[in-house]
């Protein structure tokens, strides 16, 4: 049986790297029991959706500036 | 055989720009958080690649090694303009966690998705620049580990730690300010 530190721990790896049958097994058997880290599973997996899909909504990023900066930087380049 | 070679690279070289100049910008706009200095960046970036051209030896893709004089271009800008991140190293899991490795109540609670939202951007920017550079290379560019790992110059362990400690910066900070908000 693991606490919500260590489960935490195993969360933040596997967004890293495959973890052992072993700390599968404890995490699953963790958050089946414990509300707390329901909670902050959810939040943790908010968090990377943000990340992956919002963060540049916020950029405003003009497309005709994009084209005129690539345009400027050939122009140095000489290609 | 060798002018053939030449040539290549400089297509390549000029096809990365054509495709991915955006990408690159709109890392170096989130990662900076000011588009003129992102925009020098990354017009500084192609300039010095374009120079070490030759010393590109094709252990990576180009637009790998392209990414890493960016991540590294970025962090001179960190260094030269002294930007000191406000997030204090403290023991996190301490602070978040009771002796026996259970949550302290204070830090949990059911916020709703919105409100978690509203500080995320903001506390973002308040981590430290391997901490945030570290999660949008995982999240936000999609890399994969081994990848990140050559960016930031870190082994696999080293990775899912600063993760770890990024994500638990970023709890604190969201928990902290809905806190003030809701009293």
């Amino acid at each position: 049986m693991i606490n919500c530190r260590k489960y935490t721990r195993y969360l933040h790896k596997s967004e890293i790297q495959e973890l052992e049958w072993y700390e599968k097994m404890l995490s699953n058997y963790h958050i089946m029991i414990c509300k707390s880290c329901k909670i902050y599973t959810k939040e943790n997996s908010l968090i990377n959706e943000y990340i992956k899909h919002q963060i540049e909504k916020h950029l405003n990023i003009d497309e005709q500036d994009i084209i005129m900066q690539k345009q400027e930087l050939l122009k140095k380049l000489k290609l | 055989m060798n002018q053939l070679i030449n040539k290549d690279i400089h297509t390549e070289f000029k096809d990365i720009i054509n495709l991915h100049y955006k990408k690159f910008y709109k890392h170096a706009c989130i990662q900076v958080g000011d588009k003129e200095s992102a925009k020098d960046i990354v017009q500084e970036t192609f300039l010095s690649a374009y120079k070490s051209l030759s010393t590109f030896k094709g252990k990576s893709s180009m637009e790998t090694w392209i990414f890493g004089i960016l991540n590294h271009k970025i962090s001179m800008y960190f260094r030269e303009k002294n930007i000191e991140k406000k997030m204090i190293q403290e023991n996190l899991e301490e602070k978040l966690f009771k002796r026996g490795g259970q949550w302290k109540e204070e830090w949990i609670s059911s916020n709703s998705e919105e409100a978690i939202i509203n500080f995320l951007k903001f506390c973002i920017n308040k981590l430290k620049d391997q901490s945030k550079q570290v999660l949008l290379l995982r999240f936000y560019q999609n890399k994969k580990t081994e990848e990140i790992c050559t960016i930031c110059n870190i082994t696999k362990d080293n990775l899912w730690q600063i993760l770890h400690r990024s994500k638990l910066q970023l709890k604190v900070c969201i928990q902290s300010k809905l806190k003030v908000t809701n009293d």
